[in-house]
């Protein structure tokens, strides 16, 4: 009789240890953790869905839904004026990073548009000039196509003066094909390879991300301001180097150290 | 200026040359505060005057602090050190950083003293600060008071609030009890033999925010001197709170280093926490120390402690978890009044209680149409048994906008448990408040309500996404890395190698041509012919084509072509391409011989054998003078 009852017990034991293991799982699962963030969203209890998303974002989880409702979550504790300094670049960081992993998201981009506006709405109510940054012509023609196009066209040319050293020595047509393409293909490999080398590097060193304070200003390493223009608000950056606690961003041309909690950055796919 | 050796003088001139470079005229100036321990003295009993002077990160930092007091007042000690503070509380962290100079001064006569501002450089200017006036009093005979310090500070906090001079230094006697021996504080070896300063952490291996008691020693075999200067440890990754209630005034104890007994003396203890991740430095203290047996200024640095920092791990880590929240804390919660109207107030008061790092804001439940307005802190917090805790309460008024029953939530605090080794939420419940529905005021003239809410900028934005649609993550490049360099770089080298060889094979296949025909191999050949002659006693055939080898050999040793050459004249034409007389003679002969055997329709099968002999000869020294 004692016996079965140490069974019972044991079993008992087992059967709750289980389940609450299951249960623990379950809760740590980003799934749910998004559920109850969403929840929280849908009920306007902003606070809680803002920790439940940043959670999300900590424990590495990365989806454009995520994103696209942490930023709804930090523009609503916006519109309840209860927002914290830089909320609006963490709305913007996220709708950024929204379209970064879902690049056709069409809400995420009115929302960013809207967010975006609202900063340069603020700004300008402190007379502050909103600034017109342009990327460097580097990244403008390495910006032209993605990394992996310039890789395939590089691989392109490769071929042609593969093809080109087969023909040229050949008589005739063959010969004069080869002579033309011999050269054009080195030509196109001199320009497509650091094209191709350059977004690679680009692609490894760098992340996007965006400023989420009011505004902030270049330093040097040192954390000596550099003067120009302080990057605002919800501005994207290029984030290179970390260094303790600077990061160096490059904003259009203008490029520093920034202290790194005041860029967020973006989510990779 | 600050007795603080000249190295601080360069440095406070490094920093301003830096400060000018840097574009200072776009800097804020510093923020000067002056502040002094007591409004009224002693004679003779110390008190300091304090400056901060702090600036915003990135800005030009100010150096070279100075104070010229009365010549009544004089400046017994002094210190500076750099300030590093951290502000949280608006959400996001501000830092400022600076200096902060002590000085310790002594009034020599009763008075009313007016000590001018002191001052510090900054940039190309010298900023002053706001003048100290000190009433001292005639000397009573009783003990002269410690400065309290402020239990809790941010990093760069006060420093160590050092009696000056040392204590037992003004006699230059040992305490009147006997000190006793601490086995805790023993060395293995004195970094020197007459005195030095250490310093110890109670922990190398943290998580951010946790604890580490850090304490100062001063190891001693002399009698004990003056304190003349002391730069505090910079700490400037770590929030600091003071443990020492009197630092310098515990009694010395003694302390074994490397078999040598030593007086050690605590000077300062505290509490740090790691603000971030990394293996953080604690910094050197320095101190100058002059008196006991030290004739001249003597300086002494600590060692560097370095604690390797962590974050708490991030399996597990609950939503809303703050880095540095580490300790071991209670929430409890008070709501009133519960019964409101809508568009009223209630008072919210959280008290939070325990030991650690107790957090300086708390995530408050804000939702839509519940307004929570900035708190009012109250706390109390200072060391208890070495660790540091209290409490803290935050009375926060909350405006309820909507009506009805309106659930004000829970407000939780997760934080790392270090002694349980895992998360824990520490929760209170704030319930339901019952609000009661008002009509807003109207305009009487626009017939609107007062306080209509501005236009939302944000009306059309979308709507949140309740489930996670689908998503696929983008592929990996096909091409990436060594792969793709790999691919474009082997078209044109597989071509250029296969084209390389396919020469390099033309050039061995015309060189083996070529070789056929040279003299050295046609010279085999011939010997070989002579060889299958002479075996079937062919004597014309051996005399031929011993005679084809020898003028092969010829060729291929001098270029000669020695079948146009008549034999008489063949030993002077050899001669004069270097061959030796007597071997052109032997060749002169063998060629004679081979006529002879030619024509000879019986030859003598000595003479051949001879004759071949001979050739074979000739045929290798002319091939050795060939390779020579």
């Amino acid at each position: 009789m004692r016996a079965s009852a140490k069974w019972l017990a044991a079993t008992g034991l087992l059967v709750a240890m289980v389940l609450a293991v299951g249960t623990a799982a379950a809760d740590d699962r980003p799934e749910d953790l998004f559920g109850t963030a969403a929840t929280a969203l849908g009920h306007g209890e902003y606070a809680a869905a803002i920790d439940a998303f940043e959670a999300l974002a900590d424990q590495g989880f990365v989806h454009p839904d995520a994103s696209y409702d942490r930023g709804l979550a930090y523009v609503m504790r916006y519109r309840a004026h209860a927002d914290r300094a830089g909320d609006l670049g963490r709305a913007a960081a996220a709708f950024e990073e929204a379209l970064l992993l879902r690049p056709g998201d069409h809400d995420a981009d009115v929302a960013l548009d809207l967010v975006r506006a609202e900063v340069t709405r603020r700004r300008a109510r402190h007379t502050r000039d909103s600034i017109d940054v342009r990327p460097t012509l580097d990244r403008v023609v390495i910006g032209l196509a993605s990394e992996e196009t310039w890789g395939f066209a590089a691989l392109a040319m490769s071929l042609a003066l593969a093809l080109g050293m087969v023909l040229r020595p050949r008589g005739g047509r063959a010969h004069i094909a080869g002579s033309i393409l011999v050269p054009t293909a080195i030509v196109g490999l001199l320009v497509l390879s650091p094209l191709a080398f350059r977004a690679r590097a680009l692609r490894l060193s760098t992340r996007s991300g965006v400023v989420i304070a009011g505004e902030v200003r270049l330093t040097d390493d040192q954390g000596r301001a550099l003067g120009g223009e302080p990057v605002p608000e919800a501005a994207s950056v290029e984030v290179g180097e970390r260094r303790g606690a600077l990061a160096h961003v490059r904003w259009g041309s203008f490029e520093g150290w920034v202290p790194a909690a005041d860029v967020r950055v973006l989510g990779a796919p | 200026m600050i007795r603080g050796g000249p190295w601080l003088g360069f440095a406070g001139a490094a920093v301003a040359s830096f400060a000018v470079a840097g574009g200072a005229l776009a800097a804020s100036p510093p923020r000067l505060s002056v502040q002094a321990s007591a409004t009224q003295v002693e004679v003779g009993e110390p008190f300091t005057v304090e400056l901060r002077a702090m600036v915003q990160q990135g800005d030009p930092q100010p150096a070279n602090a100075d104070i010229n007091p009365p010549r009544d007042l004089n400046v017994v000690g002094s210190s500076e050190s750099s300030q590093v503070i951290v502000d949280q509380t608006s959400g996001r962290a501000s830092v400022q950083v600076g200096l902060r100079a002590v000085w310790q001064l002594v009034a020599q006569r009763p008075g009313r003293f007016t000590i001018p501002a002191p001052t510090v450089q900054w940039t190309s200017r010298r900023l002053s600060g706001t003048p100290v006036t000190i009433e001292v009093v005639a000397a009573s005979g009783k003990p002269h008071r410690r400065q309290g310090s402020n239990p809790f500070l941010m990093p760069g906090g006060p420093g160590f609030n050092l009696p000056f001079p040392f204590p037992g230094g003004s006699q230059g006697e040992e305490p009147s009890s006997e000190p006793h021996a601490v086995p805790e504080l023993a060395l293995p070896s004195a970094p020197d033999a007459s005195i030095f300063v250490t310093t110890r952490v109670d922990k190398k291996s943290v998580v951010v925010g946790q604890q580490v008691s850090f304490s100062i020693h001063v190891y001693r075999r002399i009698r004990p001197p003056q304190i003349v200067s002391n730069h505090d440890a910079p700490l400037t990754d770590f929030l600091r709170v003071q443990l020492a209630k009197n630092p310098g005034t515990d009694q010395p104890v003694y302390a074994m280093v490397g078999g040598t007994r030593y007086v050690a003396e605590l000077i300062d203890q505290m509490a740090i926490f790691p603000l971030h991740a990394g293996d953080l430095h604690t910094g050197q203290v320095r101190f100058t120390f002059l008196g006991g047996t030290l004739r001249t200024p003597t300086e002494r640095a600590s060692e560097d402690q370095i604690i390797h920092v962590t974050e708490p791990p991030r399996a597990g880590r609950p939503a809303g978890y703050t880095l540095g929240d580490v300790g071991q804390f209670t929430l409890t919660a008070a709501v009133e009044p519960r019964r409101i109207e809508q568009g009223g107030e209630v008072a919210v008061s959280l008290r939070l209680a325990g030991t650690g790092n107790l957090p300086q804001s708390l995530r408050v439940p804000e939702r839509t149409g519940v307004e929570w307005l900035e708190p009012e802190k109250k706390e109390s917090i200072e060391p208890q048994g070495g660790v540091v805790g209290g409490w803290r309460t935050f009375g926060y008024v909350v405006r309820v906008k909507e009506s009805g029953s309106i659930d004000l939530g829970e407000v939780t605090l997760p934080f790392w448990d270090p002694a349980a080794g895992r998360y824990q939420v520490a929760r209170a419940v704030l319930g339901k408040v019952e609000v009661k529905p008002t009509m807003p005021a109207l305009d009487p003239v626009t017939r609107r309500p007062v306080d209509a809410a501005e236009p939302d900028p944000f009306v059309t934005l979308p709507g949140a996404r309740a489930a996670l649609g689908a998503y696929a993550p983008p592929r990996r490049p096909l091409l990436d890395g060594s792969m793709m360099w790999l691919f474009i770089a082997a078209p044109p080298l597989l071509v250029g190698a296969f084209s390389m060889s396919a020469g390099a094979a033309r050039r061995a296949r015309a060189r083996r041509e070529s070789a056929k025909d040279s003299p050295a191999v046609l010279v085999q050949k011939a010997l070989a012919d002579a060889d299958r002659a002479e075996a079937s006693g062919d004597g014309k055939a051996l005399a031929a084509a011993l005679e084809r080898a020898l003028h092969l050999a010829i060729e291929g040793a001098t270029g000669l072509k020695s079948r146009g050459v008549l034999v008489a004249d063949l030993p002077e034409e050899l001669a004069a391409r270097g061959l030796p007389a007597a071997l052109g003679d032997a060749i002169a002969s063998a060629f004679g011989a081979c006529d002879t055997v030619r024509f000879d329709p019986e030859p003598d099968p000595s003479m051949i054998r001879d004759l071949a002999a001979r050739v074979r000869a000739a045929v290798a020294d002319l091939g050795q003078r060939k390779a020579a």
